[in-house]
């Protein structure tokens, strides 16, 4: 018998002498901490953003209150703690966990056990979650990215570093998955619609967050004070936060209403060229680290450019429309919230659009405040990146927890939208009344607390469903459905990597396992 | 008696330019860092007019110098990379050990250059000049380190013509430092 035939278990239980030195078995928190298995990783991603996530919504359902009760409960801290409740969303939230989607779905997709560097995807998990829970602490302590406290204020500054650093390191290790774990046959050209956003979304991310890493450490160069760090801030990193640079976050999710309309019909996708030119002429539209001051605000090239960025999420929205046209449909909780989600991410361009008009009339043809109608931007987009994550949870339940979602999924689906489309409207509402007084801002605090209310619920709620399947798949033995036309429908639930060794066969077709027969 | 025969498992191929195509993107983010601090810097410089640097002088001789340095290492490091591509090891070593000496150079030179110029901290050009020319040779510096272990790698004769995608994926970090401070030689030294 070769040595190597018979693991230390074994032996053990055959009565074998085991030396005393021998390494112990890890245990499964043991195993957990330090796995580089992709699905594990991603799944630990997912559940610790939403989990974030949830937490960042309660600030803003906080701050709402405090707006409804006249500044009763921060007092004049309110303007401080808003923008760090917005970057928690972007950056705890919905970047992290549509990352940690990738990084479960990609490799499957593009039929590889494994994801490319999976340690360094391993240690951008947990680079993230350590700066996460720096961030919050530094909230906590009024710091954030607008604290008062100093010393707090320069460890919000560090974390938000790290958490940026960490999730450029985990794109980096989708998008070369993408690039180079393509079995033979697999054109980029032929590659899932999802996988082929994550490609865009990671590449645009990688470039914006490190323009915006490098406000980071000049904020810590150059500002010896709080006041000067939120300065920095303000003037440095608000640009995150509008268009065009706010819409990376959604990206994936035109991807993933791709994906769902093609598992919903049972159909390939016809021009699937376009819907791959769309996708990248979008992430293109969203590469914002060219208009970074408040004064590229006024130029034409960003009025244009925001105008230009409603075509592919209309043009993308009427092609899922038009393949739905062509035979029976059965509804699901994914094709109907990845469609929400697409008409969420339009809502936001369209105030994009709002604000290019504004400026095309030199602030004088509405007069509306940027910063506000920024802010709704935002929640727009952060709904249609929640919503679509929610979405893609139920799509690809299966895969992601062991079992299909069940009716917890699509009701915290309906949460996530009611919740962001009220704040969103709320916020966008507010710039209409920016002489309103007390009463008016009891209403738009009720409004905010509301929305984020709802999202917040709605988020908990994905969360519990996403945990529902993990419990069923673990109880019972879940078969898989084979029904999808992609590659990741083809591995056994969960997507554990010890039971994919199969090799891929070359691949002739996009879809190469339904598509037509003479492709294969 | 005979031996039991051993039966090694699996080993796992790595993926072809898997490499050089992560270092390719993480690349991108740090030229995209660096650019952003060089964009501001120029903005700074623009903002203050005839009062930027009006207390120090920045001589061109070491700038000038640590160009054409690092113009060589490009040579440098592209041979060792037609090098590998050719298994011609010898080669690969001198190629790569090249670079590494030029990039000290330019690290050294930095570092006069910082004193000549004795800008101190109390100045307001300070935390821009410190971060656009400090940073840049923490990415000199990282590229180092990259092209010292895969030229460790080399010798262990982990690339050939066959896996030539450690030296490749090096020079790209090193084109793109480069590049860089081909940017900061105009923008900082020479436009001053």
């Amino acid at each position: 018998m070769a040595v190597t035939d018979t693991t230390l278990p074994q032996q053990a239980a055959a009565g074998s002498v085991v030396s005393e030195s021998a390494p112990s078995t890890p245990g499964e928190l043991e195993e957990l901490i330090g796995t580089a298995d992709h699905t594990s990783l991603g799944r630990l991603y997912i559940g610790f953003s939403l989990l974030l996530l949830a937490v960042a919504l309660a600030i803003r359902l906080v701050i709402g209150v405090d707006l409804a009760t006249d500044n009763g409960i921060f007092g004049s801290y309110l303007a401080m703690i808003d923008p760090s409740a917005t970057i928690a969303l972007v950056f705890l939230g919905v970047m992290p966990a549509l990352l940690g989607l990738a990084m479960v779905i990609v490799p499957l997709q593009v039929g590889s056990p494994a994801i490319a560097f999976p340690r360094a995807a391993a240690l951008s998990l947990w680079a993230w979650l350590v700066g996460a829970g720096i961030f919050i602490t530094s909230i906590a302590l009024d710091g954030g990215v607008g604290g008062g406290d100093y010393d707090a204020a320069v460890l919000g500054n560090i974390s938000l570093a790290v958490m940026m650093a960490s999730l450029a390191l985990g794109a980096t290790c989708v998008a070369t998955t993408v690039i180079t774990h393509r079995p033979a046959g697999m054109g980029l050209a032929r590659v899932p619609l999802f996988a082929w956003s994550m490609l865009v979304a990671a590449s645009i991310w990688i470039v914006t967050v490190g323009s915006a890493v490098a406000h980071t450490v000049l904020g810590h160069v150059a500002a010896d004070s709080a006041p000067g760090l939120a300065e920095n801030f303000q003037i440095g990193l608000a640009w995150l936060m509008r268009g065009p640079a706010v819409y990376m976050l959604a990206i994936p999710v035109l991807g993933i209403a791709a994906d769902a309309v093609a598992r919903t019909t049972g159909r390939p996708l016809g021009n699937y060229g376009v819907f791959q030119g769309l996708i990248a002429a979008f992430g293109v539209l969203s590469f914002g680290a060219w208009a970074q001051g408040p004064e590229s605000l006024n130029t034409v090239l960003w009025a244009l450019w925001a105008l230009a960025a409603v075509v592919p999420v209309l043009a993308l929205l009427g092609g899922l429309a038009e393949s739905l046209r062509h035979g029976p449909v059965k509804t699901s909780p994914a094709l109907v919230g990845s469609f929400l989600a697409l008409l969420a991410l339009l809502a936001g361009t369209l105030v994009g659009v709002l604000m290019a008009l504004d400026t095309a009339g030199k602030g004088t043809l509405f007069d509306f405040d940027p910063a506000l109608l920024g802010q709704a931007q935002t929640i727009f987009v952060v709904t249609a990146a929640a919503g679509g994550l929610v979405a893609a949870s139920a799509l690809w339940s299966g895969q992601l927890w062991g079992a299909p979602s069940d009716s917890t999924s699509t009701g915290a689906a309906g949460l996530v939208f009611i919740g962001g489309a009220i704040l969103a409207l709320t916020l966008a509402v507010e710039v209409f009344v920016t002489a309103g007084g007390k009463e008016a801002n009891a209403a738009i605090g009720i409004g905010e607390a509301v929305g984020a209310l709802l999202m917040c619920v709605g988020i908990l709620g994905a969360l519990a469903a996403s945990l529902g399947a993990a419990r069923k798949s673990y109880e019972n033995d879940v078969a898989a459905d084979p029904g999808g036309m992609t590659l990741e429908w083809q591995v056994p639930w969960p997507a554990v990597a010890s039971q994919r060794t199969a090799e891929i066969p070359p691949i002739n077709s996009p879809y190469p396992l339904a598509g037509d027969p003479e492709d294969n | 008696m005979s031996s039991p025969a051993i039966v090694l498992p699996t080993s796992t191929a790595p993926r072809r330019r898997e490499l050089l195509f992560g270092t390719a993107f993480a690349t991108a983010g740090v030229v995209m860092l660096m650019l952003t601090l060089v964009g501001y810097y120029i903005g700074a410089a623009n903002a203050a007019g005839s009062d930027w640097l009006a207390a120090n002088s920045i001589p061109l001789t070491q700038p000038n110098m640590q160009m054409f340095g690092l113009a060589l290492s490009v040579v440098m490091i592209h041979w060792a990379v037609y090098a590998i591509n050719n298994d011609d090891r010898t080669s690969t070593y001198v190629g790569l050990g090249a670079t590494l000496v030029l990039g000290a150079a330019f690290v050294n030179q930095t570092i006069f250059l910082w004193k000549l110029v004795g800008i101190t901290g109390d100045q307001v050009e300070a935390p821009l000049f410190y971060s656009v020319t400090g940073g840049h040779v923490a990415m000199v510096l990282a590229a180092m380190i990259y092209i010292f272990f895969v030229g460790f790698r080399a010798l262990g004769g982990q690339y050939s013509s066959r896996n030539p995608d450690g030296i490749a994926a090096a020079a790209v970090l090193w084109d793109a430092a480069v590049a860089v401070y081909a940017v900061i030689w105009v923008a900082v030294y020479i436009m001053k």
